[in-house]
């Protein structure tokens, strides 16, 4: 393309125009004034000519006045006045005209606009006025005016006036004439002085003009010459496209860089022909683009160019719009064009070479990185990311990357330091931290590239270090390590040995082993090449080996020993031994402990077990077949389970399979029949059973224990304890202990009853006990409790409490510290009693007392009545007393709080038995006294004293038939084979004494042998016929039967007796009481007796283990049975 | 006034009343001094308290009840018995016990007798009358230093 201009050029345009317009301005100017100058000089002829001539005019007519007027006054008759009046109005009309302007066949006159003038013209006009007035006036006077006169004189004189006025103006305009034409001519030779200076500024400007013009094109097309050479010679083709004609104009190189000749036109298909198919679409797309109104002002891109010898070449091409209409569309650009074929082709030699780098960088299995100099990382390879868990955009994310590395702010500036600083190149260790918080050990090096880049290379050596540390504990562990340690080489010789074996072999340094050979350590020289023969061909020895110390002492130690290679591929043998001295010495120690274990086993009638389940072997203790009472030194499962009681074996099997089955623990208490004598014996068999990591039960282990003689104690004790809890029931007493730190306490059903509670309390404590005893005497009751405490003694008092429902009672308690087992006291037990009535007894007893000289006559019938119940309840403790006398001594082996309850019974029956002979020693006493004192006593006063002798007397025997009957109830039982008939023979022969003087017919049946007490069971019959002799007192014909009878039997060999009376009988009503201690149906004074003769049958009946019943109506007789066992044999 | 042969220790008016009665038969009242309880027949013996005037010396036998209040019998006679100068003096228990216990522990402490009290009225006089007698006059008593 070529180009038409440059901005040069343009600037030369502009120069050459500039003249022109000054020209042309010029010559407008010049002809202007020229024109003006021509037309001022025509305005001065029109304007002034007819002015003068309208003054010569305004003289010319007022003189032709003058004459005409002259004449007529002259008296010419042909003259007419009115010519004189036309020529005077035509000079007015004239003067006028100068004023207003006018037209008339003499001219045309412009009013003047000289003031002056115009003044001057008026004055005119007056005198001509003046002119006119004097003219009528003479006229008017003719006759008085002639010739000569002083009107003709006058007149002439205004002629003369306006006529010299008329000249004057004439001679005004004639001066105003002259002096604008003056002006005009100096106007004319100033326009004639310009011309010539403009004309000649012209020319010199158009000669100067012309020169630079000439100049400036050669100048131009010089540029175009350097332009052209220069693009051609940097391949840069220039263009301009005109968008309008789709027509490009180019520089002569542009074609050559399409590889074609220079081309006559060149439009945008040419253009778009030219590039390379590929690259069409978006050319074609980037020049629409721009042409577009508010497309971009430069447009840049590169493309490709196939030349008619195929050859591809790359072309950059940039443009610019330099036009656009006024819809904001291109209309003209301009750009060029050049040759980047071997930019390109650099540019992807360089890509390649980049990407191999990158590559290598990638997947080098060394740490590179590289951080610009704003610290941003720019490289992060593969190794990094792996070895440390951060992505390059994870490091880049963070403000200061270094600190996910280095944490610690001082190492991290350090770290700064070396980067920033000047990277020397060298590799040095740091520790950082990996995004999971592993700290490493990495050695870097640091580069600083030309281009300011810091560069990195690291390497990851954390495993080796730990490695190496590890090495060095193993190392130290083994110089360190309690077992002895050699390493030996193939030829015998002792290369390294620790400070163990040092120690062991009795050395005092290791030099003194090193380097020697291994021969002298064993007490047979030639066992290390031995062992070194087995271990070139197994690798591996282990045994118990004889070594020798320094001083030559021989000494067991464990070996072992493996080949191995060392660094240089050398066989050697490292070895450790172990001092088995200390060992041997607890084998033979645990042999004593077997023994000792066993004895303990024999004195604690224990025996060991054991089932190898695996094998079904039985390991058996010796005490454990001792227990068995088998002979031999082993025994089967089978014959194990043959001694097993046939009751148990079941139970035992059941409990065995369920220990091996996991669900419960093998515990069991179970009999078994002795091998060798048959005895039954109770055996506790505890068990474990061990299991292998999966659980199944490979061996079962524990003890056996004989617990017969325990079993049987622990009978005896129950046993005891429902007697006690019998005679406690019986007795109407309650039984408590009472825990001496939290006072709370445990109590026998009967004691809240005493209380006034028919159901037991859930609780009872002292502070409740209290509540319960009546205000008065509760301080005096808590200050005994308290003294007893302190002195340990017995807490014994009586007192008066307010059962719930009001009632009050009287009670005796008493109470004794438990045994101490540590020192200390924490339980006192004791017992409750309800003692109101006695307590009501005493009291009138007392009084009755004082009356007793006064009143005694009155008093004795209800004195004797209070005392009998006095009396009972007494006996009722005496009764217990012997009971628990007795419990306590059998108890002596129980549980220790029955001990200690049994304990304070027997205190409390000790403190009956004190108190209750007193005042039975006292009335009979003091009746004695009186007796002794009243000599002359009335006979019925005498009978009453007697009688109170008599009673008490028989309390006394009453005391004594309660012992008794406890003492019976106490003592051991001895069945035996008791023939019937000898002792209800022998019973009624005792009672002769009773039946004297009575008519009786016994009947008698057959009475069979029994297995019972003899002593006892003689009670019961002497009980039990007695109360027939007794009870059938008043009957005349006393009728009593004894026998046997099967009604009511139970078991076969359950065998029921009987007697009956035809007696006074019973109210069945009360059947229930009949067999109770104390319990009477009939009044003293009826029959006599103590209510205790029954229950002492029922109680020994009982203890036989039979049952005893009767059946009666009021003076119906009454019919006891009883059950007794049949002797074995007997028939 | 020479001091009272025989100490008698019973907390129960009735029985000593009833003993006094019995000694009298043998005009042996007179000698009887009686302490209401352990407290006062200590009192007596080392004659202090209420008893800081009585005559010098000793009684040639203490009868001594068991059951007492404040000191009872068990405590009086290991006092006596642990007293150089007391332990002379002849204790006889007399009690209503008949309990083992108080048998083998008085016996233990060294009592010289154990008499039960009997209930009947005779037997008692009959008993008291006998050691009475027994005591003081069939029996030497320790020589007076």
């Amino acid at each position: 393309m070529h180009a038409r201009h440059n901005p040069e050029h343009t600037s030369i345009k502009t120069h050459v125009r500039r003249p022109v317009l000054w020209t042309a301005i010029l010559s407008t100017l010049l002809i202007s004034i020229t024109i003006y100058s021509l037309l001022t000089g025509s305005r001065l002829a029109r304007k002034y000519a007819p002015l003068q001539n309208a003054a010569m005019e305004i003289k010319l007519e007022a003189t032709l006045a003058h004459l005409w007027f002259e004449e007529i006054m002259s008296g010419d008759r042909y003259a007419d006045i009115s010519t004189v009046w036309k020529h005077v109005e035509l000079s007015a009309w004239y003067a006028r005209a100068m004023l207003e302007g006018g037209k008339n066949s003499e001219g045309t006159y412009t009013p003047l606009r000289d003031q002056a003038l115009r003044h001057e013209i008026e004055e005119v006009q007056i005198k001509i006025g003046a002119y006119r007035e004097i003219i009528e006036k003479r006229w008017a006077a003719q006759a008085d005016s002639g010739i000569g006169s002083a009107s003709d004189q006058q007149f002439d004189v205004v002629f003369e006036d306006l006529f010299s006025q008329a000249d004057g103006v004439e001679t005004a305009l004639q001066t105003a004439m002259a002096k604008n034409l003056r002006q005009f001519h100096i106007l004319q030779g100033f326009l004639i002085v310009l011309s010539l200076v403009f004309f000649a500024i012209m020319a010199i400007a158009i000669r100067y003009y012309t020169r630079q013009h000439v100049l400036g094109l050669s100048a131009i097309q010089e540029n175009e010459k350097w332009l052209r050479l220069s693009t051609e010679t940097a391949g840069v083709g220039i263009w301009e496209f005109d968008v309008l004609n789709n027509k490009m104009t180019r520089s002569q190189n542009h074609d050559q860089l399409y590889g074609l000749e220079p081309q006559e036109i060149w439009t945008v298909d040419s253009f778009l022909n030219a590039v390379h198919p590929d690259d069409r679409d978006f050319s074609a797309g980037l020049i629409e683009e721009s042409i577009a109104a508010g497309g971009p002002e430069r447009h840049h891109f590169d493309y490709r160019t196939i030349w008619p010898d195929k050859s591809i070449h790359w072309l950059s091409l940039t443009g610019k719009i330099t036009e656009r209409n006024s819809e904001g569309n291109a209309t003209q650009m301009r750009g060029c064009l050049l040759d980047v074929t071997e930019r390109k082709s650099a540019e992807k030699n360089l890509k390649a070479s980049e990407e191999r780098f990158r590559l290598i960088c990638e997947n080098s299995p060394v740490l590179i990185d590289s951080f610009d100099e704003n610290g941003k990382c720019v490289l992060w390879n593969k190794h990094c990311e792996e070895t440390f868990g951060w992505t390059l955009e994870e490091i880049n994310a963070h403000p200061d990357s270094l600190e996910l590395f280095y944490p610690d702010p001082v190492v991290r500036a350090e770290v700064t330091k070396t980067v920033t600083s000047d990277p020397d190149g060298h590799f040095k260790e740091w520790h950082p931290v990996t995004k999971d918080g592993r700290e490493l050990t990495i050695i870097w090096a640091n580069f600083r590239l030309p281009s300011g880049l810091i560069f990195s290379l690291g390497h990851d050596i954390t495993q080796r270090k730990q490695e190496q540390a590890q090495l060095q504990l193993m190392s130290k562990a083994l110089e360190n390590s309690l077992n002895a340690f050699v390493i030996v080489s193939s030829d015998g010789e002792i290369t390294y040995a620790n400070h163990s074996y040092v120690k062991l072999w009795g050395y005092d340094c290791v030099e003194e082993i090193v380097g020697t050979s291994a021969d002298g350590h064993c007490q047979d020289p030639a066992l290390p090449e031995k062992i070194i023969s087995i271990l070139q061909t197994t690798g591996k020895f282990e045994g118990e080996i004889t070594a020798t110390k320094k001083d030559g002492s021989p000494f067991e130690v464990l070996m072992y020993a493996c080949a191995a290679h060392d660094n240089e591929g050398q066989l050697i043998f490292p070895t450790t031994f172990i001092d088995i001295t200390e060992r041997k010495q607890l084998e033979e120690e645990n042999k004593k402990s077997r023994a000792i274990l066993q004895k303990a086993e024999e004195l604690s009638h224990q025996g060991a077990w054991e089932w190898d389940i695996l094998s079904d072997q039985w390991i058996l203790s010796k005490n454990f077949l001792q227990i068995h009472g088998c002979s031999g030194s082993s025994i089967s499962r089978d014959e194990l389970m043959e001694l097993a009681h046939p009751d148990d074996a079941q139970r035992i099997e059941r409990s065995f399979q369920d220990a091996l089955a996991g669900k419960a623990a093998y515990r069991l208490e179970h009999r078994i029949i002795r091998q060798n004598d048959k005895e039954v014996r109770v055996l506790h068999v505890l068990g474990e059973v061990i299991r292998d990591e999966t659980g199944l039960p490979v061996r079962m282990r524990g003890v056996a224990q004989d617990i017969t003689a325990l079993k049987q104690a622990q009978q005896d004790v129950l046993k005891e304890r429902n007697r006690l809890q019998f005679a406690l029931e019986v007795s109407h007493m309650g039984a408590w202990d009472l825990d001496l730190v939290d006072l709370s306490s445990h109590r026998a059903p009967g004691h809240d009853h005493i209380f006034g509670y028919d159901n037991p309390l859930p609780e009872w404590t002292y502070e409740m006990f209290l509540e319960h005893v009546v205000p008065e005497d509760r301080a005096d009751i808590d200050r005994q409790f308290q003294e007893a405490l302190a002195h340990q003694s017995d807490w014994n008092f009586e007192c008066r409490i307010r059962r719930p429902d009001g009632q009050l009672r009287w009670i005796r308690s008493v109470g004794r510290h438990g045994t101490p087992v540590d020192g200390t006291v924490r339980i006192m037990g004791g017992i409750v009693l309800d003692i109101t009535e006695r307590k009501q007894a005493e009291i009138e007893l007392t009084h009755a007392h004082d009356l007793l000289e006064e009143r005694v006559e009155e008093r004795t019938a209800e004195l004797e009545v209070r005392k009998n119940e006095a009396e009972t309840l007494n006996r009722a403790m005496i009764n217990v007393l012997g009971d628990l006398k007795q419990t306590n001594l059998e108890l002596e082996t129980a549980e220790r709080s029955l001990l200690s309850t049994n304990k304070e019974l027997e205190a409390f029956s000790y403190s009956v038995s004190h108190d209750l002979r007193a005042p039975l020693r006292h009335i009979d006493g003091f009746v004695g006294l009186l007796l002794k004192r009243e000599k002359q006593l009335d006979a019925t006063s005498a009978r009453y004293l007697d009688t109170i002798a008599h009673a008490s007397g028989r309390m006394g025997r009453l005391i004594d038939d309660l012992l008794a009957f406890s003492r019976t109830n106490r003592s051991k039982m001895r069945t035996e084979r008791v023939d019937l008939n000898n002792v209800v023979q022998h019973t009624i022969n005792d009672l002769s004494s009773l039946t004297e003087g009575r008519q009786i017919t016994w009947k008698i049946g057959d009475l069979p042998l029994v297995q019972a007490d003899g002593g006892l069971i003689r009670q019961v019959w002497e009980n039990l016929i007695g109360n027939a002799v007794k009870y059938t007192g008043n009957r005349e014909h006393a009728r009593i039967e004894i026998g046997t009878t099967h009604e009511g039997s139970d078991a076969a060999d359950e065998l029921v007796f009987f007697i009956q009376d035809n007696g006074a009988g019973f109210d069945p009503q009360y059947i229930d009481k009949l067999f109770g201690v104390f319990q009477r149906l009939h009044r003293e004074d009826e029959f006599e007796g103590t209510g205790i003769g029954l229950a002492t049958v029922g109680r020994i009946i009982h203890r036989h283990g039979g049952r005893v019943w009767a059946e009666g109506a009021v003076d119906q007789g009454a019919t006891f049975y009883f059950t007794l066992t049949a002797a074995q044999g007997a028939e | 006034m020479d001091a009272k042969r025989i100490l008698l220790v019973d907390d129960d008016t009735s029985d000593v009343e009833l003993a006094l009665a019995s000694l009298d038969e043998h005009n042996l009242a007179n000698e009887v001094a009686v302490a209401r309880d352990g407290a006062e027949a200590l009192d007596y013996l080392y004659r202090r308290g209420s008893f800081a005037d009585r005559p010098e010396g000793n009684p040639v036998v203490v009868f001594l009840d068991l059951k007492m209040p404040k000191v009872d019998g068990h405590e009086v006679l290991a006092q006596i018995k642990n007293d150089p100068v007391l332990k002379t003096i002849p204790v006889v228990v007399l009690t209503s016990s008949r309990e083992e216990q108080d048998l083998i522990k008085s016996y233990s402490q060294h009592a010289n007798a154990y008499v039960v009290k009997p209930v009947a009225f005779e037997s008692f006089v009959e008993i008291v009358k006998q050691l009475g007698l027994f005591w003081v006059l069939t029996n030497e008593p320790m020589p007076k230093s």
